[in-house]
């Protein structure tokens, strides 16, 4: 399988330090929490709830740095700018964008794990 | 044993670096915001503090003020967390700034 270039695998082998099941509950986790937030941030967009937007994608964007899925960063960073400047025109397709991205690295985690 | 309390609203990156840092054989606690971090310094001062920037309720510059104005904690050694350029006031009052890896 070709390893997907958003996801830095280096990141999660450092933070537990090489322990397999320590990485195998870090991954867990993640996917876990971040199916969980990519699911508050829609209902947060289709109610126009800017400040949950923001909230939920800064915290995203966090955790998926964090974790070493980079690629999910740059759309997660745009709707927490959205969400700050109010204005959610744009939220849905970059939603979208956050949401293939996810599912695209959740298929090499589960590898991992 | 040396204790360190993380000081991150994140859960998942709190999760991540108390793994690391118990995986490395450091004792390790969570605060997840800045008022609970402010309490267990003054229960149980740790011998280091790992602190994120923005955090509920009081922020992570409130937590550094708060602490260096009581001469207890005037040198707990304070790593500031942050994802952007840290503003002057961390520069003079943490020990060390570090930048988050997003």
């Amino acid at each position: 399988m070709d390893l997907p270039p958003q996801v830095n695998t280096e990141i999660l082998r450092d933070l537990s330090s090489g322990d397999v099941e320590a990485m195998r509950n870090l991954i867990a986790l993640y996917l876990r929490d971040t199916e969980q937030q990519l699911v508050k941030l829609q209902t947060a967009i289709q109610n126009n709830s800017v400040i949950e937007v923001m909230q939920l994608a800064h915290t995203c964007a966090g955790s998926s740095a964090s974790c070493g899925v980079t690629a999910l960063v740059p759309p997660l960073k745009q709707l927490e700018q959205l969400g700050r400047a109010g204005q959610l025109k744009d939220a849905p397709r970059l939603l979208m964008e956050a949401v293939t991205t996810f599912h695209r690295a959740r298929v090499f985690l589960e590898t991992l794990s | 044993m040396i204790r360190i309390l993380i000081v991150e609203d994140n859960l998942f990156t709190a999760r991540a670096y108390e793994t690391k840092l118990q995986m490395e054989g450091f004792l390790a606690d969570v605060a997840n915001d800045g008022e609970a971090a402010l309490q267990m310094i003054r229960q149980s001062p740790p011998d280091l503090a790992l602190l994120d920037l923005m955090l509920p309720k009081v922020s992570g510059l409130q937590v550094l003020r708060t602490l260096r104005a009581q001469p207890e904690f005037q040198k707990l050694p304070i790593i500031v967390s942050l994802r952007h350029s840290p503003p002057c006031p961390f520069k003079r009052r943490a020990r060390r700034v570090q930048t988050k890896c997003c």
